[in-house]
């Protein structure tokens, strides 16, 4: 029997969207691949704050909440969008810089400094 | 809110509406401009930033609260804390922030490049910066010190003509990114935590919360961790430093570094008085006698940053990397009282901050001039300096005194304070091993950073004046400058109190008066 | 819950048809049909034309500076929404010229940041000398694969006969 969808499912989709998200940065040598792995990290906050938005409203499930927070976390949610897409084309201008002065945006390649 | 309100509100953020005006119209004025003029733009921010730094001198001077209180203070729907804390960092940013314009100006690395863009974002960066020390609500923190980072990460690759910048951003962007995102995440649970985003609301955490709110705010501390380039999260700052034009890693190594101790004083500090930051933990259960609380996070940021940045600047042959290094050991510094927690430790942090800052900006001017005549960032190439302009030499010495922390400069007034506080709480508390380990590696790695310090000392001073020396010898405008940041250092040493006063007022603590001091 | 369920419900349904129409379709086929392969049967089919160059093509890297632009507005309309959806609480409470005000300000800045790219040349499609300056010629391709993925494309780029390279491909859909 199916539980009913709660909290819990969500705070555990956030947390697997965010070991992802980690694990692609970690694993990945393309720049652009971790700048995705980034997104997800960011995505999943953005689920955390949504559930928590919505279920702290509701009063359910969450110790020590007053239950009047729900706009601040939607509200924070689209900031945090924002910024994503603020990272994502800064990020890529990076890339394009790095593809320009490397010839490959490994981010292995980019190694000229070290000590 | 009504109109005059609000009205009345923006009149005191008055520094950074400026600041914000002013990146605007350097852009558009810069898109007037032909390519030759384009350095014309560091003037006109200049300008920008002194308006700033008078608004904000005559905002310092209006009595105030401090955000021990927050509701007080805040403004802007609780989105920011107009206290006397917030006047105090807005100035030492905009002084750092005039001082790093005016490298730029001088910097003949950024002279082939479109400046206006360039300037536009160093001033978004302080705006931002600032804010971030107002902020008292976590949407603005976040806000303020992403803003901060994302401008932070394209100067930093400014020079688009070389490998080692666009690494350099690169190298920054990733690490950064994956900070915020880490602190982003860690603050979504703990939205979920307090079912708000006050940073008052950390109060409410109960008993029954303390297992969780541990790793959550150890999460939140890996974003400012990273801000303040602390270790174990300063991979980022040796690359970077180097790879950065000159300025910008001084912009670095101060402004965005004081942004992220300021936002760390600001979610902490309320807690200070206690003598522990019992509210972030729980103090029953003492494991290998250390407190299970936030300080003993912070402990483990204070000891590994001096340990991994005096150790690692030691085999150093870059200058720049080394002071990226020094800074990284300077932040482990600044922990220090965090792990003490009480209110004397915070106003050692401001004082600290102020001296760093004079003593860091200084020696990045003193790297701006000699790489200007001489095209090196290479210690070894220091030879012999002092018989070609020994003024510049006397300057860096005093700094560089500073930072070691030793007697005659501003340096040593200043770690004493940051060292004491931990002192003064192992004679008050329980936990007397747990603060004087603490204490013992900060002065342990002081010894260790005289080494590498006084070593630059010792090529520029001792080094014979052989075929390898540098063909430097410095105008009248930068002796004026270096002596004009080394005499702060000096003046700071005989006399500190109003420096001490301005911290104590920032911090809303009451300040004793000068008579009793001389008196005593 | 049981409203709950009953949505999944529908879901699965959707899924299990949609499955078994695509899969049924392939089983039925595969049972019909003759096996014969064949050097031209193999080969990949574009709407009867035959395939020029690798498909594992460079894209253009112009096509990431209008992504960027793109962005900035494609962001706009995320705060920009939220402020229409209340504006008339505003209007009603006397304050409509301050937010209105507001939102002006909002979009005159990002305004800015479009006249700069447009000023610096990051909009023109054909740009010989983009702002990068100092008489580096910018590639113009941006290669989004790592190496096992550039091995792949030589691979496939030998394999196929190449009778335009895929800059020229990109270049010439202008």
């Amino acid at each position: 029997m199916m539980a009913e969808i709660g909290l819990t499912h969500y705070l555990v989709v956030a947390a697997i969207l965010f070991a992802l998200g980690v694990a692609g940065v970690l694993y990945r040598r393309n720049a652009v691949g971790m700048l995705i792995g980034i997104e997800l990290i960011l995505n999943a906050a953005n689920v955390n704050l949504i559930a928590f938005a919505r279920y702290a409203d509701r009063g359910v499930g969450v110790p020590g909440v007053n239950g009047s927070a729900g706009l601040e976390g939607q509200v924070f949610a689209i900031f945090v969008i924002i910024l994503a897409a603020c990272e994502a084309a800064i990020g890529l201008a990076i890339c394009i810089n790095i593809f320009n002065k490397f010839g490959s945006i490994d981010a292995d390649r980019a190694d000229t400094m070290r000590g | 809110m009504p109109a005059p309100v609000l009205l009345g509100e923006l009149r005191l953020i008055l520094p950074e509406l400026i600041l914000c005006g002013g990146a605007l119209f350097v852009l558009v004025y810069d898109m007037f401009q032909r390519r030759e003029r384009s350095q014309r733009c560091g003037v006109l921010a200049l300008l920008i930033v002194g308006l700033a730094a008078w608004d904000g001198i005559r905002l310092w001077m209006v009595p105030g609260v401090w955000a021990a209180a927050p509701a007080q203070t805040a403004i802007f729907w609780g989105m920011l804390s107009a206290d006397p804390l917030w006047a105090f960092f807005r100035l030492l940013f905009l002084a750092a922030a005039g001082a790093v314009i005016l490298m730029s100006v001088f910097s003949h690395e950024l002279w082939r490049t479109r400046a206006g863009e360039y300037y536009a974002l160093l001033l978004i960066a302080t705006a931002s910066a600032s804010f971030a020390a107002a902020a008292c609500n976590f949407v603005m923190l976040v806000l303020a010190v992403e803003t901060l980072s994302l401008s932070a990460y394209v100067l930093a690759g400014y020079l688009k003509g070389e490998r080692p910048a666009a690494e350099a951003s690169l190298k920054y962007l990733l690490f950064g990114s994956v900070a915020s995102g880490v602190m982003l995440y860690g603050l979504s649970l703990l939205y979920g935590l307090t079912g708000s985003l006050d940073l008052a609301s950390l109060d409410r955490i109960g008993p029954e919360n303390y297992p969780v709110f541990i790793p959550v705010l150890a999460l939140v501390l890996v974003g400012l961790g990273f801000k303040t380039g602390a270790a174990p999260f300063h991979f980022w700052a040796p690359d970077v430093y180097q790879g950065a034009p000159t300025p910008v890693t001084a912009f670095l190594a101060t402004v965005s570094k004081g942004a992220g101790f300021a936002a760390l004083i600001r979610v902490v500090s309320p807690h200070f008085d206690a003598g522990s930051l019992a509210p972030y933990g729980m103090r029953t259960v003492d494991v290998f006698a250390t407190p299970t609380d936030l300080s003993s996070l912070f402990w483990l940021l204070a000891v590994l940053s001096m340990i991994v940045g005096n150790f690692a600047a030691l085999r150093q042959r870059d200058i720049k990397r080394l002071l990226a290094y020094s800074s990284i050991a300077h932040a482990g510094y600044l922990f220090v009282p965090f792990t003490a927690a009480n209110p004397s430790g915070l106003s050692a942090v401001l004082f600290y901050i102020i001296v760093y800052f004079l003593a860091t900006i200084g020696v990045f001017a003193g790297v701006v001039m000699i790489h200007n005549r001489t095209g090196t960032f290479e210690i070894g190439r220091w030879t012999g300096l002092f018989h070609r302009s020994p003024v510049i030499v006397v300057g860096l010495g005093v700094m560089l005194w500073s930072l070691i922390g030793l007697p005659p400069t501003a340096g040593f007034v200043g770690k004493w304070k940051l060292f004491f506080a931990p002192v003064e709480a192992a004679a008050a508390g329980p936990l007397p091993l747990f603060h004087y380990s603490v204490v013992f590696v900060a002065l342990l790695t002081s010894v260790v950073s005289l080494y590498y310090y006084i070593g630059i000392l010792k090529v520029m001073c001792f080094s014979g004046t052989d075929d390898r020396a540098l063909r430097f010898r410095s105008g009248p405008l930068e002796r004026a400058c270096i002596l004009a940041l080394a005499l702060p250092l000096i003046l700071i040493q005989l006399q500190w109190q109003p420096l001490t006063d301005a911290t104590l007022r920032a911090l809303g603590q009451p300040v004793r008066s000068a008579s009793a001091e001389v008196a005593r | 819950m049981d409203h709950l369920l009953f949505n999944f419900g529908l879901v699965a349904v959707f899924l299990i048809v949609g499955f078994a129409f695509v899969y049924g379709a392939l089983l039925f086929g595969s049972l019909l049909r003759p096996r014969l392969y064949g050097r031209d049967k193999m080969r990949i089919y574009e709407c009867g034309e035959p395939t020029i160059g690798s498909s594992w093509i460079r894209y253009n890297i112009r096509f990431y500076m209008v992504a960027l632009v793109f962005l900035i507005f494609d962001v706009e309309i995320a705060f920009l929404f939220p402020v229409a959806s209340v504006i008339t609480w505003f209007r009603d409470a006397g304050l409509g010229l301050l937010a209105y005000a507001e939102i002006v300000t909002f979009v005159v800045i990002l305004l800015i940041g479009f006249a700069y790219a447009w000023r610096y040349g990051n909009l023109d499609w054909i740009s010989p000398e983009p702002a990068t300056g100092k008489g580096v010629k910018p590639p113009t391709s941006l290669l989004v694969a790592g190496r096992a993925e550039l091995a792949l494309a030589a691979q496939r780029s030998t394999a196929a006969p190449r009778t335009a390279g895929g800059e020229e491909t990109a270049s010439s859909a202008e």
